[in-house]
């Protein structure tokens, strides 16, 4: 959902699938199940040191994996296959048709890679089960972020479904903070949102606060999400910074504080704000490709994808704190046996901080920074992680350039950006009823 | 009876002298689709109040000069004139015609009185007056009972009467009829024929009809038209047209003609005499001069030849005469038709009455027969 | 002798009758089973599923008439119902001003048969791609810095780009139109195409114009093919919104739009009751148009 380039990728699925299989085929006749270095190449991360060896148990299993583009992306699955002996079979839909697919058709999938914000609902559907920390070898190593909610002592929490404070599975069945020895998700990939905005069309200072999205001076330029927790969580910000509403959590909000936001947007809607909704990242690109927007509620590599097209879209960093969002892989109540096994392997080698770094050159943060910077070309590292400015020009895991020498990353280092998380994005109490009333705005 | 305004019509009365109104003139008429030339040329002139019909087998042009009467073709040569005046660019709707489509064309949404309206209604007459003459018009058809039915409601025969009735309302001189009686079993054609001639003479305008069918044509009409590749072959009264064709393609065309191959053996003042296969024939007169050794077709008609059953005495036969053997006897109710072969191997037809004794008796294949005609019933094909 | 084998031919001719009969039967539940598992089934699977519980992740099998109650008591699901009735009601009326003339010329006035086909392909050409695709077209045409919006400042028409192109009810109406066209023009092409030329001579002889023609004549003959081809448009546009989302952008509602929202965050319930609706109120329009239809057949 975050970055989706279907055709090519499908295609790139299929030959690799092709691949895969005769690979496959020539593991198991040979009883073989060496890791393959990964290729040195300058658009692939350098070679993991000395890969895990896969038990020789898990070889020949099939691992369904039901999740988002973001992270279900054909470099790593075509790794992980080679690395772990198994074959890997990916899913990739957008983010609410993962989840409904993770919530309703429990036979359909072993691994659910997708957020945090679809913990809860997955969750109450009963179909997935807590991990097992014991298992997994790196735990220890992964950063305090998603496990006690802060990565730097003076950093900000951020209202809503911080991943820690729905990350342990409480003897009592429910989600909570305080640690057990099993997770509801594994925590892997994070990173914070904002709006684009179009850099000659807008001012510097305006875009510094989220209060933009209600800023008259952009009537009828601005673009938004139409998901309902996020689209929200970024308009509530915006009403809050503009000095329109109140929040006690803006995280959780009560049903009269959705009433009172949504009495706004209707009304800031009916007079024509809001220029267009969109459901897929393509669909936010063109927006502000083709001129219909000028601030526009959109994802990191929408912002990138921009650049690279040679629009002048900064990324913003609202004074009022980031939208943050943390994904990871649930596992399926009925994974057992081996196909259980292969599972915690894959988690396993998740952590090893390959894939993070394939990842990393899509704008996403890793768990375990160390583990990535291990697979990670200097120049990368520096300019995705520590906010320098570019050694050279930087690819992205598909091989186009999406940093040109000397540009440096909005909003700077990791530590900066996630030192200042607002909220995250929520299933809030109250999300059934947000639900509803999201359609009436939508519909107003 | 609005119908019949024919006669009530001033003009009628002062115009005698100049014939009745509804005469159609064609002079140098032409019609081409692509390469094909449907209609060649006619020159054709259709007496005011007369029935005609243009006969002849389809594709011969009949129903492409009827569209052009009618304005719903385009002649590209000549003059079609009405009473005088030149139609050639008048539109159908302005033009003093309506016409009987083949299948009718019925309004299919359309009941039997909004049928008959319709002219009318484009013509914008009052509603009283619409009124007043569809009433009179469906009543003259016989159609009053049937006046809210829808025309997929109505059979053959009723449905014919109200194309009759929708085309007459309007009052036209001139009534064109395509293929009428087509669509109609053989029993309805035959009333149906009785009754429009019956309503022609009533009506006492100009009835033009194209029919494929001679039968149809010759108990129809006051004039036939002949053609073939879209030219006029003959023009004339049923008796003629069928007593005396003029040509190959007529003689052939209204049946039951034994057509004889064969030369011009010499000319005298009382006649002329034919050898055609070992045949002699002797003929009263030729439509066009003939000269001896000239090639020539003769037909004479099944009807005329008169069977007797005897052998030939074997000295020569005089002209008009010939021995024959019957090789089929075919009975069809009110005539039996021998078809005969000569010695020389001529096929021959004789058709007689059923009362007549002459063909009982005859024996296929066995009885010696004598078949003569008379002079008179020798038609000269000659143009 | 005949008559012997008359008796014997009965018979044999009714069992072939027979064995026929019940491929027929066979034939003919074919079609039925096909709606009963493909359309009775799931209606009746939706209008159950709209009296459970809505849960976070699905539904609960208790009884409740509440997604109702919330949707009926809700201004904006009345005013996105009527949205929807209202876009239907002028994509369909828009479908025929356009597709009648379009059938009619292909009908009517194109005279051969090669060609006539030829450009009744052409007009088919739009719908060799997908949808999505064509939705995406509107942007670069309709946008603000789009095809029309760039002519309409160069020709001096407008001084500021119009902004109701895109992403407004508008928009998405005439997205509607374009799209569900061929809809109308099809079935009033058969129709126009069964009329007897001679019944237009004929009409024309009676001294009929243009205007009378198509008034007397064309239009209630075209009636059957105009009552299906707007049934056809109403039900695709009632339960549209893929259009609605990709051309309304968010300023465009419809139920099928809020039905989709409701799935999508896995309120099934919700989006059974408002697809019950929606179905209702659908079944309801068709009856009218085909009243309507009916009803000008006996005048």
């Amino acid at each position: 959902m975050r970055h989706q380039k279907l055709s090519r990728r499908s295609f790139l699925r299929w030959s690799a699938g092709v691949l895969g299989a005769s690979l496959l085929a020539a593991c198991v006749g040979s009883e073989a199940s060496e890791p393959t270095p990964p290729s040195g190449g300058g658009t692939q991360p350098t070679t993991a040191p000395g890969g895990t060896q896969a038990p020789a148990v898990i070889t020949g299993v099939t691992l369904r994996v039901v999740g988002t583009g973001v992270t279900l992306i054909e470099p790593i699955r075509q790794q992980a296959e080679k690395d772990l002996g198994i074959k890997l079979e990916y899913d990739v839909k957008d983010g609410p048709s993962a989840q409904q697919k993770a919530a309703t058709q429990p036979q359909s999938w072993d691994l659910y890679d997708q957020w945090f914000n679809s913990v809860k609902i997955v969750w109450a559907s009963g179909n997935a089960t807590g991990i097992d920390i014991n298992r997994i070898k790196d735990w220890d190593k992964i950063s305090p972020l998603p496990k006690e909610g802060k990565l730097t002592p003076n950093a900000k929490e951020g209202d809503g479904d911080a991943p820690y404070r729905i990350l342990y599975v409480q003897p009592d069945n429910t989600l909570g903070s305080n640690p057990t020895e099993r997770i509801s998700m594994l925590p892997l990939t994070f990173n914070v949102d904002s709006f684009g905005y179009h850099s000659e069309m807008v001012d510097k200072e305006d875009a510094t606060s989220w209060a933009i999205l209600f800023n008259p001076k952009y009537k009828g330029k601005i673009g938004l999400y139409s998901d309902p927790s996020t689209g929200l969580m970024d308009l509530a910000l915006g009403a809050q910074a503009a000095g329109l509403a109140t929040f006690k959590n803006i995280g959780n909000m009560t049903r009269d504080e959705i009433d009172t936001i949504m009495r706004i947007l209707i009304e800031k809607k009916k007079e024509g704000q809001f220029r267009a909704f969109w459901n897929s990242f393509d669909e936010s690109v063109n927006l502000m490709a083709s001129g219909e927007v000028v601030v526009e509620s959109m994802w990191s590599p929408a912002v990138t994808a921009l650049q690279v097209r040679g629009v002048p879209v900064v990324y913003a960093s609202p004074k009022e704190g980031y939208r943050g969002w943390y994904g990871g892989m649930m596992l399926n109540k009925n994974a057992s046996g081996k196909t259980l096994d292969a599972c915690y392997e894959y988690l396993n080698w998740w952590l090893n901080g390959w894939a993070g770094a394939v990842v990393a050159r899509q704008g996403y943060y890793f768990s375990i920074p160390e583990n990535v910077k291990a697979h990670l070309p200097q120049a990368d590292w520096d300019y995705w992680y520590e906010g320098k400015p570019a050694a050279e020009d930087l690819k992205d895991p598909f091989g186009e350039i999406v940093a040109k020498k000397g540009s440096v990353r909005d909003g700077g280092s990791l530590e900066t950006r996630v030192s200042n998380i607002a909220v995250w994005n929520s299933v809030m109490d109250e999300h059934q009823y947000l639900v509803t009333k999201w359609n009436e705005f939508l519909a107003s | 009876m609005t119908i019949l305004a024919q006669n009530e019509r001033p003009a009628d009365d002062g115009l005698v002298a100049s014939g009745q109104r509804g005469t159609v003139v064609l002079r140098g008429v032409s019609k081409r689709f692509g390469s094909t030339t449907a209609v060649d040329g006619v020159d054709l002139t259709i007496p005011g109040g007369s029935y005609v019909v243009l006969l002849g087998p389809s594709g011969c042009g009949k129903t492409t000069l009827l569209r052009m009467v009618g304005g719903h073709e385009v002649a590209d040569a000549g003059d079609i004139l009405l009473d005088g005046v030149r139609l050639n660019d008048v539109p159908a709707a302005q033009r003093d015609i309506s016409t009987v489509f083949q299948h009718y064309a019925l309004f299919p949404h359309k009941t039997v009185y909004e049928n008959v309206e319709f002219g009318l209604k484009m013509r914008r007459l009052s509603p009283d007056e619409r009124q007043r003459r569809v009433n009179e018009a469906l009543a003259f058809m016989d159609l009053t009972n049937l006046r809210d039915r829808l025309p997929k409601q109505l059979s053959g025969g009723q449905q014919q009467r109200v194309a009759l009735a929708r085309a007459l309302v309007t009052q036209p001189t001139v009534l064109l009829l395509d293929e009428p009686l087509g669509d109609l079993d053989r029993l309805l054609q035959l009333r149906m024929r009785v009754e429009l001639r019956t309503l022609q003479r009533r009506l006492r305008i100009t009835f033009i009809h194209v029919t494929h069918n001679q039968e149809e044509a010759l108990a129809i009409a006051d004039q036939i038209v002949v053609m073939q590749n879209g030219q006029i072959r003959q023009v004339g009264s049923p008796q003629a047209v069928y007593r005396r064709p003029t040509n190959l393609f007529t003689a052939s065309f209204m049946g039951d003609n034994n057509i004889l191959a064969g030369r011009v053996a010499s000319v005298d003042g009382d006649g002329i005499l034919l050898e055609c296969e070992g045949l002699r024939l002797r003929a009263r007169s030729a439509p066009e001069p003939v000269v001896p050794g000239q090639a020539i077709h003769a037909a004479i008609r099944a009807s005329t030849v008169r069977v007797r059953q005897e052998a030939a005495a074997g000295a020569t036969l005089p002209p008009n005469c010939v021995a024959a053997r019957a090789t089929f006897v075919e009975y069809l109710g009110d005539t039996v038709k021998l078809h005969c072969q000569t010695a020389s191997g001529l096929a021959l037809v004789a058709k007689v009455p059923e009362q007549d004794p002459s063909w009982q008796g005859i024996r296929e294949d066995e009885t010696d027969l004598m078949l003569e005609w008379d002079e008179d019933d020798v038609q000269l094909l000659t143009s | 002798m005949s008559s012997y084998s008359l008796p014997e031919a009965v018979p044999a001719a009714s069992s072939r009758r027979l064995s026929g009969n019940a491929v027929w039967a066979l034939l003919l539940s074919l079609p039925l089973l096909w709606l009963l598992v493909f359309l009775i089934v799931p209606v009746l699977v939706v209008l159950i599923v709209s009296f459970f519980q809505p849960t976070l992740s699905g539904f609960e099998r208790a009884f409740t008439l509440d997604n109702y109650r919330a949707l009926l008591s809700s201004g904006p699901f009345f005013s996105t119902l009527l949205n929807t009735l209202l876009s239907a009601l002028i994509t369909t009326v828009v479908t025929f001003l356009v597709g009648f003339w379009v059938a009619y010329y292909l009908a009517l006035v194109v005279p051969n048969l090669r060609t006539r086909f030829a450009l009744f392909i052409i007009a088919l050409a739009p719908f060799f791609t997908s949808f999505l695709i064509r939705a995406v077209a509107w942007i670069p045409m309709m946008g603000r810095e789009g095809v029309l919006n760039s002519a309409l400042l160069s020709l001096g028409i407008t001084s500021q780009p119009l902004d109701f192109l895109l992403f407004s009810n508008f928009a998405v109406r005439v997205a509607m139109a374009q799209l569900y066209l061929l809809f109308m023009i099809s079935p009033i092409f058969f129709s126009l195409s069964t009329i007897e030329p001679a019944v237009l001579e004929a009409a024309r002889d009676m001294g009929a114009r243009w205007w009378s023609i198509l008034w007397e004549i064309l239009l209630p003959l075209a009636r059957p093919g105009i009552v299906i081809g707007a049934v056809f448009v109403f039900v695709l546009s009632m339960g549209d919104f893929a259009t609605v989302r990709l051309i309304g952008g968010g300023a465009s509602t419809s139920v099928g739009l809020s039905i989709q929202n409701f799935v999508t965050y896995m309120q099934f319930p919700q989006a059974a009751a408002a697809a019950s609706i929606l179905v209702l109120v659908t079944v309801l329009g068709v009856v009218l148009l085909l009243r309507w239809g009916a009803i000008g057949e006996e005048l």
